[in-house]
């Protein structure tokens, strides 16, 4: 399968709303920005879970009927909604929208998250029950007659529905960075996310994931790996570019502090998940790596989310890209930080430099147009095709 | 405010095909037949709920996506999706859909049903948490800081949302007709369902729920009534149709497939609307002007089952008798669904409208109810 681009769905022009509980949700503007990634070229864009976002499988049939090409990604996180129900809400969208539909599945990095939404369980609780949910929503898709189950977390009898996805079971993704999601990502996910890290540690991450699918006699996940590119004209413009978008974030946080608004007291938790606390390792480890990995603004961000950037021109940003899909991620998220303007130059100028390139070495052999310097011998764990 | 109608919205051009876990859902149709019932002046469109039905939400958005102006009323049975969830859902999907959403809260009639995806409350527990349930829908809705909550079902802490419904109020429905029913509806309701039976236990019910919201000090519930019409262009041929589909409602449920379904459903429902409607089968084939009740006897009063069988006019006064007794949504909904549907839309609608309209401006009822009833008023 070729490599696949991933934006995420915004729902405001307002840029503040990034990371708080607020959402700002504007369906005109959501509109016309699902609209603007279907024309960039896209394949998928995530839809967001969070306790004060819209409801993920609403927003996801939002996009889909306003669009005609680009698939949701939906995000989920089981513990909210009975398996049988959520398994139901995919399959009619499925149907709805022709068949473009995939699930990511976050069983929850923060305590106090979820109690918003009145779950006191811990997170290996979540992660067991996350696996559980999986099994239910496959059994509810493939299932000819009544199925009853009776597991740790869920259970019911006779349940029983001809409302099925288009095209047998839709693609769940998992994602995660603790070993638990290595595990439940290995035995499960048909996609496993990733936040980006050094092609070395994102590399270890993927054996880590292969390991547990193929103990488990399962074909390995797709990998997906997401970044906050920064790109201009020339390297030297995005370098500018980088410390204004790090000025920005800067002044931002101190206008928050002392703030009550209740952006200011969730940007003030202390992320405690697997994936910030590696974010926040590797930025203290250096600014940058590899080719333009650049780490400060998860640094400013305590690597909540998707937080790390690659800078440079479009030219080196699609190198990098291409780095990551030579030591096996098939999915490449990017999302800006000056989002529609952002997702309007990498569909312009990156998106279509990454496919030349993997065109090109699909066709020849040879990796000469991007990435002159390419490394593949760190490619320690090639996917199966 | 106006009496409005509601319909029902259909997924499947199958609908007659009967079978456990059956639903059919068809995109393509349900747009087409969504787009109908828009044309067609209805002003809402229940969007049903079942174990094996569609997620509601998901429907409702997409009745609204392919609409300009009918409104989807989403069935929601609460116990399934937390109610901070469903909170956002329909708030996202009323500002997606330009303000044109109603939820229908039902709790639950049949312990079997419920199993089906793990909910294993006693009746009495399921009206108590739709009550919890109704509660936090309003604090998200209507309440601007973090809030939390302690109840008996439910138990949560600093939620927020910025999330919240387009013109500032989205109408809580609330059906049955138990006891429980009416002290929910009442005390928690904008709007409150029933299914069609006489009128005279149809003013007995409304002045239950009504005794209930005074008791509470709050604006009575407007009253939402459900019928399933007959009608043809004049008395007799609507009978003769009427016997038709009684016919055929009885060959299709002496088929194994049928029966199949009886047992899925409980054979005959314990839900006290459904018992209500048989006694009132038992009493007689037809009551007041034209309510006929052998389809709910065979349908074991499963659902809305009760027809107004008669002309365009006939049917339109008797939908009228209901407005006078204090009923403000008319719920009509046929047997061969799309065919009944534009046929309403073209023929009763308008009557009904119009005579509305000439009561509003003359004062006087003559035109269509020469025999009307006001005095029946609750």
């Amino acid at each position: 399968m070729p490599v696949e681009f991933i934006s995420a769905t915004h729902i405001t022009p307002v840029p503040s709303a990034h990371g708080h509980n607020l959402s700002g949700f504007d369906p005109d503007y959501t509109r016309r920005f699902a609209r603007m990634l279907d024309d960039g070229g896209f394949d998928w864009t995530l839809i967001a879970y969070h306790s004060g976002a819209p409801d993920s499988l609403q927003l996801a049939q939002f996009v889909a009927e306003n669009t005609e090409r680009i698939r949701p990604v939906v995000a989920h996180r089981p513990g909210f909604v009975f398996p049988t129900q959520f398994a139901k809400g995919i399959a009619g969208l499925d149907r709805i929208s022709d068949g473009r539909v995939m699930i990511h599945i976050i069983s929850g990095g923060s305590d106090a998250e979820q109690r918003r939404e009145g779950d006191h369980t811990t997170k290996e609780q979540r992660y067991r029950r996350s696996e559980e949910f999986i099994d239910v929503l496959r059994r509810v898709w493939t299932a000819d007659g009544p199925i009853s189950h009776r597991g740790e977390f869920y259970a019911f009898e006779d349940f029983h529905t001809d409302l099925k996805p288009l095209r047998g079971p839709v693609p769940i993704s998992v994602g995660g960075s603790s070993q638990q999601a290595y595990d439940v990502g290995g035995r499960t996910g048909d996609v496993f996310g990733l936040w980006g890290e050094p092609l070395a540690e994102t590399a270890a991450q993927i054996a880590s994931v292969n390991a547990v699918a193929d103990a488990a006699g399962r074909r390995r996940p797709r990998i997906w790996n997401s970044f906050r590119p920064i790109v201009a004209a020339t390297d030297e413009l995005a370098w500018e570019k980088a410390r204004g978008v790090l000025a920005g974030v800067r002044a931002a946080k101190a206008a928050r502090s002392g703030s009550t608004h209740p952006g200011a007291t969730f940007l003030g938790e202390v992320p405690t998940n697997v994936g910030a606390l590696r974010l926040q390792a590797l930025a203290e480890r250096g600014e940058l790596h590899d080719r333009c990995l650049w780490t400060p603004l998860a640094r400013e961000f305590q690597g909540q989310g998707s937080t790390t950037a690659l800078v440079g021109s479009y030219e080196t940003v699609a190198a990098a890209l291409v780095d990551y899909a030579e030591i096996g991620c098939d999915l490449l998220s990017i999302r800006g930080w000056d989002v529609w303007e952002d997702a309007q130059d990498y569909a312009r100028h990156v998106l279509p430099l990454v496919r030349q390139e993997l065109a090109h070495r699909a066709a020849t052999g040879r990796a000469v147009v991007a990435n002159g310097d390419s490394a593949p011998a760190a490619t320690p764990q090639p996917t199966p095709a | 405010m106006p009496v409005e109608f509601i319909s029902a919205t259909h997924i499947s051009d199958d609908h007659r095909k009967v079978g456990t876990g059956f639903t059919g859902f068809d995109p393509a149709y349900t747009r087409r037949f969504v787009h109908a019932l828009d044309d067609g002046g209805f002003d809402w469109t229940l969007c049903a709920y079942g174990s094996p039905s569609p997620d509601s939400l998901q429907l409702g958005q997409f009745v609204a996506n392919n609409s300009e102006r009918v409104k989807p009323m989403i069935a929601h049975r609460p116990g399934f999706q937390f109610p901070t969830q469903v909170a956002k859902a329909f708030a996202g999907l009323d500002r997606i859909s330009g303000g044109r959403v109603g939820i229908h809260i039902i709790s639950g009639g049949a312990d079997v049903e419920q199993r089906r995806e793990g909910d294993y409350t006693t009746k009495v527990q399921r009206y108590e948490r739709s009550d919890e349930f109704v509660q936090i829908l309003r604090k998200v809705w209507y309440e601007d800081g973090p809030i939390s909550f302690e109840g008996k079902h439910y138990r949560f802490e600093d939620f927020q949302t910025d999330i919240k419904p387009v013109h500032g109020e989205i109408p809580v429905s609330i059906g049955g007709s138990s006891a429980e029913a009416y002290d929910v509806g009442g005390r928690l309701g904008d709007i409150f369902g029933l299914w069609g039976e006489p009128l005279r236990e149809t003013a007995e019910q409304i002045a239950a729920v009504n005794a209930v919201a005074d008791a509470a000090g709050r604006p009575r519930p407007r009253i939402w009534n459900s019928f399933r019409p007959i009608v043809a262009p004049t008395d007799e041929l609507a009978w003769e149709k009427a016997h038709a589909i009684l016919a055929q409602t009885r060959a299709a449920l002496a088929t194994p497939d049928a029966a199949a379904l009886a047992r899925w459903n409980g054979e005959d429902p314990q839900n006290v609307g459904s018992v209500r409607l048989r006694k009132v089968a038992e009493r007689g084939d037809v009551h007041d002007r034209c309510l006929w009740t052998p389809l709910a006897k065979e349908l074991r009063g499963a659902g809305s089952t009760t027809a107004l069988v008669g002309s365009y006019e006939t049917v339109a006064a008797a939908l009228v008798d209901y407005t006078e007794i204090g009923v403000d949504l008319l719920s009509i909904r046929g047997w061969d669904v799309f065919n009944d549907m534009v046929d309403y839309g073209r023929h009763v609608v308008p009557l009904v409208r119009q005579e509305l309209a000439h009561r509003e401006a003359t004062g006087t009822a003559p035109v269509l109810n020469p025999d009307s009833r006001p005095a029946l008023a609750a």
